[in-house]
């Protein structure tokens, strides 16, 4: 007689059910698209501004719950985008203009957007509806909400971030690693720039169902960082990072329907943390030499 | 009115007035120390810190708020000291990778083995400040005491780690300790506003009625007394809000306290006086 | 080819808000020399470079490269910027940082060709790089991480290299390597400007020096400039240079 959690476990694994499949493919997916644009923001060093987006987009979706009264995916979204690219926004002038400290300015944006977002719930909570249950999911995510059409919008979104990264990787790797010498050869790293802004803005609004906005900042920094201490050109990094962005993303749908209780954000988490020290360890075991770069040689 | 008469209401701002004092004195230790977004990994890391503690204890209060306070600083730092030297790690990378992953560990560990410790998710990411329990008040106040002596009775040896560790560390004063010990009171801080406020709410009332008062203060102590003003005013302007306005509590406290933030962005941009500085 | 002139800056101003960097500045550079611009810190060598390459927006004046201005004028000059602007944690190999080299011709979508793969190829060589085409470059040792720029450059086939400090945290040794190949390509017929900070070097290693401190103090053959009255003109002491005969093989 299996223990209850091998027997859900295996029933996972069956696939019988149309919301399971439905669920891993969109954690699935969500978890490419975390992996392939974190590699874009942690190279260029916007780790915590995606944190402070992703809190940032609960004033949008609950302001455009409660003011359309619409729980529809579109409605929803579009408010998620609008407050974390306006908390972007914000964060850009806190620090051009306001003298603010970098990281005294993420840690006001991002407190105070979420804590807009905070004062807001209560409303939602108390509207009726089943976006109430919605809502909430989106804290900490819920790749099981996922309907179908949704499922396949996000997959088309995931081939399409796929595509536009292999068709444009010059111009991205360079202007990411070099603006001045992309400038010189002649490319526009400004608008490089601009657009991985904003897209890392709209995979973060993507990601909230599945992931959960409170967590997936680390779905765009776990397997990214994971991959960069292993591979030693940009395209492979953005591969195993989204490899292990899928992966995580099945083994937290997977979890989430074993447990009830346990959402599918942290559980990704919890595995792309696994991964990060599985590989962070064995490189240090395997590989010490590297460690120390040969210096005062030629 | 009715309002006056409301147990819960007086206990709540009770609550958030325990909170909020030791929150703003760390927050300005934080900030002038540019460790703002360890605010923000201790904030979440009170989560499994209090968890193991419940394990280990059985009990949420009294010691055990301690313990899981100690345990979570600890495990934090070390972490993050840990990952930050892995070759190839972004600095920036690293915090975002310990706390997100211990918060997580937290959550699944609540699901699982410590459904018996009834933190539930609402309460973890938003509080529950209207419902809350004597144990918490006692256990804040207990918090409160220490934070509130040891940084104003160090003041001065505070300040002067934070400005110039160099010359601190010459002149004797043991600086790494000092980090160690400012990082365990945040944790502590941190674990025992949990219950109440949850963890972004904290980080908002560590981090921006810090950041206002560096903007109107022109010395340390300045800066203390205006973060606990503006944090308490924060607190109280919120809660009242949000039972006018049928709003989550917590959240309309640190809108509260961004508007005052705000408001005195405004106002100093506008006199032209320079960012000033502390002096110690 | 133009008369001879790599670099024609006319009336250029550059301003940082309140702070003046560079005031009304005139300034003719010949082509096929090895250039050092000297000056004190903060005296406006940076950001000469900067403007130059188009990095930095002038409130006054006019930049010809090759006669030509704009965005023209960066396709003739590659840039070896300062070690700490380089991110050497970013995945890449010596042998994707030259190849970057062949962008400018490639544009956004072009494939690489034969004739660019040689390109790569004889610039990594040149710069003594081939046994380290696979590295990534944060393996490399400063001099190697400096060779790995200028071949870039090399591969661009520019007519004008900019770099900015190349000898600053490199040992002498590889300093000595890294001015071979600067020596190689002024021969060829390129223009190289670096901006330097040792006096002492800078007697023997350049063609010509320009001086630098909020305008041009002087500009010719070291030991014009490096005179004891134009040296404390920028750098505000007196200052003792110590000019050693060109020994060869130092």
């Amino acid at each position: 007689m299996n223990p209850l959690w091998l027997e859900r476990a295996l029933e996972f694994l069956a696939f019988e059910y149309a919301f399971v499949q439905y669920s891993a493919l969109s954690a699935v997916v969500v978890g490419v698209m975390c992996g392939v644009s974190g590699v874009w923001m942690v190279l260029r060093g916007l780790s915590l501004v995606g944190d402070a987006t992703a809190h940032a987009t609960l004033p949008g979706l609950c302001l455009a719950f409660l003011l359309t009264g619409s729980s529809h995916s579109a409605v929803l979204m579009g408010g998620a985008l609008a407050s974390g690219l306006c908390a972007m926004a914000v964060l850009h002038g806190l620090q051009r203009w306001g003298g603010t400290r970098p990281d005294s300015s993420l840690a006001v944006v991002l407190a105070s957007f979420f804590g807009l977002g905070v004062a807001l719930m209560q409303r939602v909570t108390g509207s009726p509806g089943a976006a109430r249950a919605g809502l909430q999911g989106f804290l900490l995510g819920n790749a099981a909400s996922v309907t179908p059409a949704q499922a396949w919008v996000l997959t088309g979104m995931m081939v399409a971030l796929i595509a536009l990264t292999l068709l444009f990787f010059r111009a991205l790797q360079l202007s990411t690693f070099d603006p001045s010498f992309a400038r010189l050869s002649g490319f526009r790293p400004d608008r490089v720039r601009i657009a991985t802004t904003a897209l890392l803005a709209i995979v973060v609004v993507l990601a909230v169902r599945a992931v959960g906005l409170v967590l997936v900042s680390a779905m765009l920094v776990l397997p990214a960082s994971t991959a960069l201490l292993v591979s030693r050109r940009l395209s492979t990094t953005l591969l195993l990072s989204g490899v292990m962005g899928g992966l995580c993303g099945f083994v937290g749908a997977w979890a989430g329907y074993i447990w009830q209780g346990v959402a599918t954000g942290p559980a990704m988490v919890v595995m792309a943390g696994l991964i990060f020290a599985l590989v962070a360890g064995g490189r240090s075991l395997v590989a010490p030499r590297q460690q120390t770069a040969l210096r005062g040689g030629l | 009115m009715i309002l006056w008469d409301a147990p819960w209401l007086w206990r709540a701002l009770l609550m958030g007035c325990l909170v909020a004092v030791p929150c703003a004195l760390i927050g300005c230790v934080l900030y002038l120390r540019r460790m703002s977004m360890m605010a923000d990994a201790l904030s979440h890391t009170a989560l499994p810190g209090l968890l193991l503690a419940w394990l280990a204890t059985g009990l949420l209060t009294g010691p055990a708020l301690f313990a899981g306070a100690l345990v979570s600083a600890v495990v934090t730092t070390a972490l993050i000291g840990l990952v930050r030297r892995v070759p190839r790690v972004r600095q920036d990378a690293a915090i975002g990778i310990v706390f997100p992953v211990l918060f997580s560990l937290g959550l699944v560990g609540i699901s699982t083995v410590g459904r018996g410790a009834h933190l539930d998710v609402d309460c973890i990411l938003f509080g529950n400040i209207l419902g809350v329990e004597n144990s918490s008040l006692y256990g804040m106040f207990a918090v409160l005491i220490p934070v509130v002596l040891l940084v104003c009775l160090l003041r001065h040896p505070l300040a002067f780690a934070t400005f110039d560790q160099g010359a601190a560390r010459l002149a004797g004063l043991p600086v790494r300790a000092i980090t160690q010990g400012v990082l365990f009171l945040a944790a502590l801080v941190s674990v025992g506003a949990f219950d109440a406020i949850g963890t972004v709410p904290t980080l908002g009332l560590m981090t921006i009625p810090a950041a206002t008062a560096h903007r109107l203060a022109r010395s340390f102590t300045e800066m203390l007394v205006a973060a606990c003003v503006l944090a308490v005013a924060a607190v109280c302007i919120g809660l009242l809000t949000s039972v006018l306005l049928d709003l989550t509590p917590t959240g309309t406290m640190v809108v509260a306290a961004a508007l005052l933030h705000g408001v005195v962005l405004f106002w100093t941009s506008r006199t032209t006086t320079s960012r000033q500085s502390p002096a110690i | 080819m133009t008369d001879g002139i790599a670099i024609s800056v006319r009336g250029l101003t550059v301003q940082y808000g309140p702070l003046v960097a560079l005031k009304d500045v005139d300034l003719d550079l010949r082509s096929g020399r090895l250039i050092g611009v000297l000056g004190p810190n903060g005296a406006g060598k940076s950001s000469l470079m900067k403007a130059i390459a188009g990095e930095v927006r002038p409130q006054a004046g006019v930049i010809r490269v090759f006669g030509e201005t704009g965005s023209a004028a960066l396709r003739h000059m590659a840039q070896v910027a300062q070690r700490s602007a380089v991110d050497w944690d970013f995945p890449i190999t010596v042998r994707g940082v030259v190849e970057q080299g062949r962008y400018a011709t490639l544009g956004l979508f072009g494939r690489m060709r034969a004739a660019d793969h040689a390109a790569v190829d004889t610039a990594q060589a040149r710069a003594g790089l081939t046994e380290l085409a696979n590295r990534r470059i944060s393996e490399l040792s400063g001099g190697q991480q400096q060779r790995t720029f200028v071949a870039r450059a090399l591969a661009r086939e520019a007519r004008l290299v900019l770099l900015d400090e190349p000898f600053a945290g490199v040992d002498a040794a590889s300093e000595r390597v890294l001015m071979d190949v600067l020596q190689e390509l002024v021969h060829d017929g390129v223009t190289v400007v670096v901006v330097h900070h040792d006096l002492h070097t800078a007697a023997h290693y350049f063609d010509e020096l320009v001086l630098v401190k909020g305008g041009v103090v002087a500009q010719g053959p070291p030991e014009v400039v490096l005179q004891p009255d134009t040296l404390s003109r920028a750098y505000g002491s007196s200052l003792f240079v110590m000019q050693d005969a060109r020994r060869s093989g130092q």
